[in-house]
């Protein structure tokens, strides 16, 4: 797909208004108020998608399929239709072919129609051959075995470069294909722009760098796999209760699959176990729903963790190739990338994943008058990707920071000094942010606000740079540091939108719905304190319910680090109206002019007479007396700026040269995300985000065998970090404001996850002289680089 | 895909007698103690279908660790966490507290037994190397009678051991070392704690007087099929003094010795190098440490 032309954007984009520069004077904002749901979760009360029970319930599995690449010639489902407590079985051959995409995106997605419910072709081990609903799981699971199956099996490809050579099996050989790039070729997807010449940059620069960096596989684990249940209300319409990160996109891609209107669906998402992009994917409730639709009965799939890895969604694994172009002093002045995503058998988030990777990434280093950068997604016959936390910046940081340490280190320069000169500052802008947006051209911004000098500063002291650095330790095992510096986004510009609805009730709480999606995240604590704040009352006067089709206004949902910045936004509009409306009821009872009134802790009060009136007292003459309405108000919110935390992470490492084990001794992470509207859970994010990058620098991979089958599908072989392999962390938030972001917020979900595999590769570096330009930095691979490295002087 | 219930039974025998009768039947009943290993197969389908063993209900297994004419004696239910717990056994053979808390989380230390470690013969076991270091015998009961095998000679290849279907190890007998001998145990894993390892080396040395090696026991664990005495290595060792040249034969040794494996936690040549690198610093620790082992 080639970037198609941004809708008109207005005249004006939002530009800083407000004189406010600071988060002094905040009553509820930037204070870490008690969680919302703290309490029911801490005591299980608190209800996830598996927790409530249905009479009746049936239990779906899946039958995968065995083969990388092949046709389904023959299946016959005879033997396990007579299975006793079998009550449905779906394969291609009885649900209807509708071609979507699996990405909950927003509409139109920019990801491929490429997947079907279920299809006559299997392309890789793990995709859906059949489904089986039965009276219990363990029959549903042995039906699945009596299903017969013949394959014509085709050849298979599992390298992306491989894949997109002429020659190559064609994956996606279906006439009824829309939106890949070039299907013949296996490219799902495909971007590029250049800004300057970057050629003619490269041959005139001083030093000329060019590497290749590797990223493979990960999966999200969350605590809670993909669940969902479907049934039928009282008047025939699905429900679908599931755990999503896109409860309205869920909706309408279910109606899309299901060929029935949005209005015949209500999507409820309830307490989420964790999401990281996993559950921004919508392949499960749509099976569900048609076993409810045919047979009536409620039905559940729980995915198990086998199926989260090798069924479900991963990160896209990414070649990247870099250059950059250095003038002797320091001065970057070309930047090229060249990514290549294995997208796997199905192009979700192909192409705007490849995008982020050169549009988070490049603009960090804005000096740069020449900036190129190609994306392109490849499909494979291996597991599929999606969105996944970092979403491309992740893989883009990896390479731009990787190689700023190697430039640093040819020209004699200080890691840090390198990056002060060369990055992004106040009041400046980059040309790749009108270039590149995710999946077509993206709008121009100026930074608002920006304190990454600071936070350089700040960790550089925190970590003992200048000793560190140069004190490595005696004995086998080697000691170092690394850094790296990063940036993200607040939203998808001109695209996200968040809608809120504000209430006012008898007793002067406020109802705040919103389509919001809270997976754990505390967004629901974050939105209700905006409210709070807006409206002048305590937090617990805000009573949040979100995340229910039927119930609350739209939102995109839980991703691209959108929901403080742009759901935010629309609660704080909502909740301003709604003080207004206050205000002027106020006027009406006070005799007085709105303008002369303030709201206070639940009350009105003049400015002039000092006279007083409760929310309580204004909400009862609104309902119930005089000039009767519903004090309320919906609002919704876009912007069309993105504003990026800036964030500096520093890793100290102790390599130990006998064993090629890398142990994480310290790290430290400094970061501006605006002003933190719960400071704990802004700094949870911080840490929680970089715990999952840590672990996918260091241990995470999927191991596949020479058939495409992952063997390494469960957590006695797939290690992720656990609390007992933290080392000591630091998380420093470095307060700025953001005059587009609610009472200053930016967003902080994602930027700190791309920040371990630079910063530990660059301390690594440090410490023991070896350069690794792929990760995880596993044992076998850092013991075979500094073998290499010795090999030389050894004979 | 967990297996199907209703296609195990088990056998909850009142004494021993009346548990190594049920041995005898064929197929055999598999014998189950802790189940750290059975429900892990259990729960993924693979746990082959039959009769089990449940040796809980034997009030003659059911006894503390004891200390007899220097040696300790487990028997078949003792745990991980009853060895960690034992004060005489942090004392006296302190690779076997190392090596308890390497297994698993605390439910699995508390649950798990010397004795399925040593006949669930994995080859990544973390307490089989350590019981072998110290050369430790298993005591094997059948109906017919009751014999003993040096552990070191219990494996012949992977899941091979010594163990007939119809015996039950019912102890393990733990010599106590010299005073002097220096002990290491090391285990290189994915992460620091609940990961298989890579490689694991759990290591004796007796010196003597003229600081010639009067004693050495090298055991090898996730290198070879099967937990793995190196007795060539050993053999290269003892009578020398351990210094650079003896450390250089040694490896030299090891590396024509070891066939390592390649599996889904490692590659052969990252085990070959690391084994010969464990070995190196094993010998290179000259002072007897007790107990000091070190960790990866």
């Amino acid at each position: 797909m080639s970037p198609v032309k941004s809708p008109a954007r207005p005249k004006k984009p939002a530009r800083p208004v407000k004189s406010r520069n600071s988060a002094a004077g905040f009553k509820v904002v930037n204070h870490n108020v008690e969680k919302v749901d703290g309490i029911c979760l801490a005591t299980g009360v608190a209800q996830f998608v598996d927790d409530r029970k249905f009479p009746g319930l049936l239990f779906i599995k899946f039958l995968y399929s065995p083969h990388a690449h092949a046709r389904i010639t023959k299946i016959d489902t005879t033997h396990a239709e007579q299975l006793k407590g079998v009550r449905c079985i779906l394969h291609y051959g009885n649900v209807p072919r509708v071609l979507h995409t699996t990405a909950g995106q927003g509409y139109p997605e920019p990801s491929p129609y490429d997947a079907a419910m279920f299809d006559s072709k299997v392309r890789y081990v793990g995709d859906r051959v059949a489904a089986v609903a039965a009276e219990t799981s363990d029959i549903a699971e042995e039906a699945c075995r009596l299903i017969k199956v013949e394959y014509d099996v085709l050849p298979a490809v599992f390298d992306p470069e491989e894949a997109i050579k002429a020659g190559a099996p064609v994956i996606h050989d279906e006439p009824d294909l829309r939106g890949a790039h070039d299907a013949k070729r296996n490219m799902a997807a495909h971007v590029g722009i250049e800004v300057g010449s970057v050629e003619k940059g490269l041959a005139k620069a001083d030093h000329r760098f060019e590497d290749r960096y590797e990223l493979g596989y990960a999966q999200h684990c969350p605590i809670e796999p993909h669940v969902c249940i479907t049934y039928l209300d009282d008047r025939d319409r699905l429900v679908i209760r599931t755990s999503t990160q896109v409860p309205f996109h869920a909706r309408r891609i279910c109606a899309q699959v299901l060929q029935i209107p949005e209005g015949q669906i209500r999507v409820i998402k309830p307490r989420i176990g964790g999401g990281f992009g996993a559950k921004q994917e919508v392949f499960l409730e749509y099976v569900a729903g048609l076993v409810t639709l045919r047979t009536r009965r409620p039905a559940k799939i729980e995915q198990t963790r086998a199926e989260e890895f090798y069924a479900s969604r991963t990160r896209h694994p990414h070649i990247v190739n870099m250059r950059i172009g250095v003038k002797k002093n320091g001065m970057i002045e070309t930047l090229d990338m060249k990514a290549l995503s294995n997208t796997g058998a199905y192009g979700t988030h192909s192409l705007t994943v490849v995008c982020n990777c050169g549009s988070k990434a490049l603009p960090l280093y804005n000096k740069a008058k020449n900036v190129g950068f190609i994306g392109e997604a490849a499909y494979t016959n291996l597991p599929v990707g999606g969105a996944y936390r970092g979403y491309g910046g992740t893989q883009g940081f990896y390479a731009l920071e990787s190689m700023m340490d190697d430039i640093a280190e040819k020209l004699g320069m200080d890691p840090l000094a390198l990056r002060r000169k060369n990055h992004i500052r106040l009041g400046e802008s980059s040309p790749v942010f009108a270039a590149l947006g995710e999946g077509k051209e993206g709008y121009d911004q100026a930074m608002a606000s920006c304190k990454l000098s600071e936070c350089i500063d700040i960790g550089e002291k925190e970590i003992n740079w200048a000793v560190e650095r140069k004190n490595h330790g005696r004995g086998p095992v080697k000691t170092g540091v690394g850094c790296a510096i990063l940036m993200q986004g607040s939203g998808i510009p001109g695209i996200d939108m968040g809608g809120a609805t504000v209430k006012l009730n008898e007793d002067g709480s406020f109802n705040l719905l919103v389509g919001a999606t809270d997976l754990g995240t505390g967004s629901d604590t974050v939105l209700a304190q905006i409210a709070a704040e807006a409206l002048a009352v305590p937090v617990g006067k805000i009573l949040i319910y979100s995340s229910d089709t039927d119930f609350t206004p739209f939102d995109v949902g839980a991703y691209a680090s959108s929901t403080t910045y742009i759901s935010g936004g629309a609660v704080k509009k909502a909740a301003e109206n709604v003080r207004r409306q206050i205000l002027s009821v106020a006027a009406e009872i006070l005799s007085e002019k709105a303008d002369n009134l303030a709201c206070s802790d639940g009350h009105v009060v003049s400015k002039k007479t000092k006279k007083k009136i409760s929310y309580r007292n204004i909400s009862l003459r609104s309902l119930y007396s005089r000039n009767q309405f519903q004090i309320e108000a919906t609002e919704s919110h876009v912007s069309y700026v993105s504003p990026p935390p800036f964030a500096a992470h520093f890793a100290k490492v102790a390599v130990d040269t006998e064993t090629g084990l890398v142990k994480l001794l310290k790290y430290v992470m400094t970061v501006d995300c605006g002003v933190a509207i719960h400071p704990k859970l802004a700094e949870g994010q911080a840490e929680g985000a970089a715990m999952n990058g840590i672990s996918y620098a260091l241990t995470e991979e999927f191991i596949f065998n020479a058939r495409g089958a992952m063997v390494n599908a469960s957590f006695l072989d797939y290690k992720l970090f656990s609390t007992r392999d933290l080392p000591e962390m630091k998380t420093i938030l470095v307060p700025s404001y953001e005059p587009n972001g609610p009472f200053g917020a930016k967003s902080i979900a994602e930027i700190n996850i791309n920040g371990p595999a630079p910063a530990i590769g660059n301390a690594i570096k440090n410490a023991c002289g070896v350069r690794l330009r792929s990760i995880p930095y596993t044992p076998e691979k850092v013991l075979k680089a500094i073998r290499r490295q010795s090999a030389p002087a050894a004979a | 895909m967990r297996s199907y219930l209703a296609e195990f039974s088990v056998i909850s025998p009142r004494s021993l007698d009346e548990a190594l009768w049920a041995l005898k039947q064929r197929p055999a009943p598999a014998p189950i103690a802790g189940g750290t290993d059975l429900m892990v197969l259990l729960n993924a389908g693979q746990l082959p279908p039959g009769a089990y063993l449940n040796l809980h209900s034997i009030p003659e297994l059911r006894r503390p660790i004891e200390f007899v004419n220097g040696e300790a004696c487990f028997g078949a239910l003792t745990t991980y966490a009853d060895a960690r717990r034992h004060p005489e056994i942090r004392k006296r053979l302190p690779m076997l507290c190392l090596a308890a808390r390497e297994i698993g989380a605390l439910q699995i230390q508390s649950r798990g037994t010397w004795a399925g470690n040593i006949v669930n013969a994995s080859p990544a076991a973390d307490g089989v190397p350590a019981l072998m270091a110290y050369d430790a015998a298993v005591e094997l009961s059948s109906a017919s009678g009751v014999r003993s095998v040096a552990l070191a000679d219990f494996y012949s290849g992977y899941k091979q051991t010594a163990r007939r279907p119809d015996e039950l190890v019912t102890a393990i007998r733990i010599p106590v070392p010299e005073k002097e001998a220096v002990q290491y145990y090391r285990k290189v894993g994915t992460r620091k704690f609940q990961a298989i390892s890579k490689v694991l080396l759990a290591g004796i040395m007796v010196l003597g007087k003229d600081r010639r090696i009067k004693k050495i026991r090298l055991v090898y664990a996730s290198v070879m099929p099967y937990t793995y005495r190196a007795r060539a290595v050993e053999a290269v060792l003892e009578g020398r003094v351990p210094d650079g040249a003896a450390i250089k034969a040694a490896v030299a040794a090891l590396r024509s010795e070891l066939k390592p494996i390649d599996d889904v936690r490692s590659t052969a040549a990252y085990r070959l190098r690391v084994a010969c690198n464990l070995l190196e610093e094993f010998l290179s620790a000259s002072s007897p440490s007790r107990g000091e082992a070190r960790r990866g």
